[in-house]
């Protein structure tokens, strides 16, 4: 991507955090006609955005004329999102970005059919995100303003794909029953990220621990944590009444093959000789 | 009641998938951290203990019986019923259990590794004993005996099955 378009973008996605913040139109109405320029200069520099513009003249084209086919609107919607997609790649691929916090949230994880693999779902995350894109305010319905919108999209669409490249742990919560779920850390290994399918990623998992808890007998509170912090005690007090009872087991073993050991003795020095 | 908890639990645990290190925070905060260090080490213990529970100790008992090899100096084989399959024990050189109809009538001969060695050596002693050769048939007895109160973990066994 060109070092320009990236300032530009910088610069488009601050005001637009501005213009999120004030209430007012007479606020707006400064920082949009300097978004304005931003982003004619930024759809002259990629004609993707072109093409974004194109159809949302022909998205405003069916909403304001009504006895235009309401059918049509629904195929401009797909493809404007096609295209917002095309012009999300080079962003995602060149430019780096700190993750937030509040993305996290929206991920969902499950185990692969392959084994150690896992699946990073950003379905839930894209859902929300065009849930928003398609909403029209009818004072901010302007093309400048739905290519910030489509802005947005991008960036959200790169923050969720950095948040995921490099190495990272992850608490993974599986429901198996109504009595059993596990916790498993999964350490992640991420490095190759698919950018074309961000919403569909597949990492490898080097190692697991799973943590196995029943929910039946565990009390639930609404605070995630304080059940996180509750179940690590749990889980010390099952592991180490498994390990007390493994610790019996294996000192009985070891003293039967002390004495398995002695007896077959000649037999395994005969066979050596 | 249970719809209700559970649906609670996992809208309370869709919210945690949080990175290590933020956890790691909030647990240092809250003073858990140890909790989670505890697992670990226990966790460590109860993998390091399948030297002498799992595959591994089934593993030592098959190289153990091995060098009581051969078993016995003619091959013999035993009917065993299972359900309605026929299955044949063969106890000869070494010791092993097929398809009857391979073994008895196409004589096939199998070479079983030591873990499944120790695993047929431990289910079917009694059936064994009386075709060891003469002068291992005591300590053989003897072994069998010390081997079947050995403990072994339900999945390395299970898996032989």
């Amino acid at each position: 991507m060109v070092v320009g378009m990236v300032e530009i973008t910088e610069k488009i996605v601050k005001i637009m955090d501005e213009l999120v913040e004030c209430e007012r139109p007479a606020k707006r109405l400064p920082l949009l006609k300097e978004l304005r320029v931003l982003a004619d200069e930024f759809v002259a520099k990629d004609p993707r955005c072109r093409a974004i513009r194109t159809y949302v003249h022909k998205i405003k084209d069916v909403l304001h004329n009504p006895s235009s086919e309401k059918d049509l609107l629904g195929n401009y919607l797909v493809e404007l999102r096609d295209e917002v997609r095309k012009l999300c790649m080079p962003i995602i691929v060149d430019e780096k970005h700190l993750y937030r916090k509040q993305w996290i949230d929206k991920i969902v994880v499950s185990e692969s059919e392959e084994k150690d693999c896992y699946r990073i779902f950003f379905d839930r995350f894209l859902q929300k995100v065009e849930e928003e894109f398609f909403e029209f305010d009818g004072e901010l319905l302007d093309d400048v303003i739905l290519l910030v919108e489509c802005l947005d999209e991008i960036r959200a669409e790169y923050e969720c794909s950095y948040y995921c490249k490099g190495d990272f742990e992850i608490l993974y919560y599986g429901y198996h029953s109504q009595e059993e779920a596990s916790f498993k850390w999964i350490k992640c290994n991420a490095l190759s990220v698919s950018y074309e399918r961000p919403r569909d990623l597949v990492f490898h998992v080097p190692s697991k621990r799973d943590f196995w808890i029943n929910i039946a007998e565990t009390n639930i509170a609404e605070n995630g944590i304080l059940n996180l912090i509750k179940i690590l005690d749990s889980v010390e007090e099952a592991y180490k009444e498994a390990y007390t009872k493994i610790a019996s087991i294996v000192a009985k073993n070891e003293e039967v093959l002390r004495k398995i050991r002695n007896l077959a003795a000649p037999y395994a020095l005969s066979t050596t000789l | 009641m249970v719809g209700e908890i559970l649906k609670k639990y996992k809208r309370t645990f869709a919210q945690i998938f949080l990175p290590r290190e933020v956890v790691e925070k909030i647990c240092k905060e809250c003073g858990v951290l140890d909790s989670f260090r505890a697992c670990e080490d226990f966790w460590k213990k109860i993998e390091a203990s399948g030297l002498y529970f799992g595959d591994n100790l089934l593993f030592e008992i098959g190289k153990i019986f091995s060098s009581l090899k051969p078993f016995s100096y003619r091959r013999v084989v035993i009917l065993l019923m299972e359900g309605d399959a026929k299955k044949a024990l063969v106890v000869g050189s070494s010791i092993y259990v097929g398809d009857y109809v391979k073994i008895a009538y196409l004589r096939r001969r199998y070479a079983p590794q030591e873990v499944r060695l120790a695993k047929y050596i431990i289910e079917y002693a009694d059936e064994i004993r009386p075709y060891v050769r003469r002068s291992i048939r005591e300590d053989f007895s003897e072994l069998c005996e010390l081997a079947r109160k050995l403990r072994f973990s339900p999945t390395s066994y299970r898996n032989l099955t």
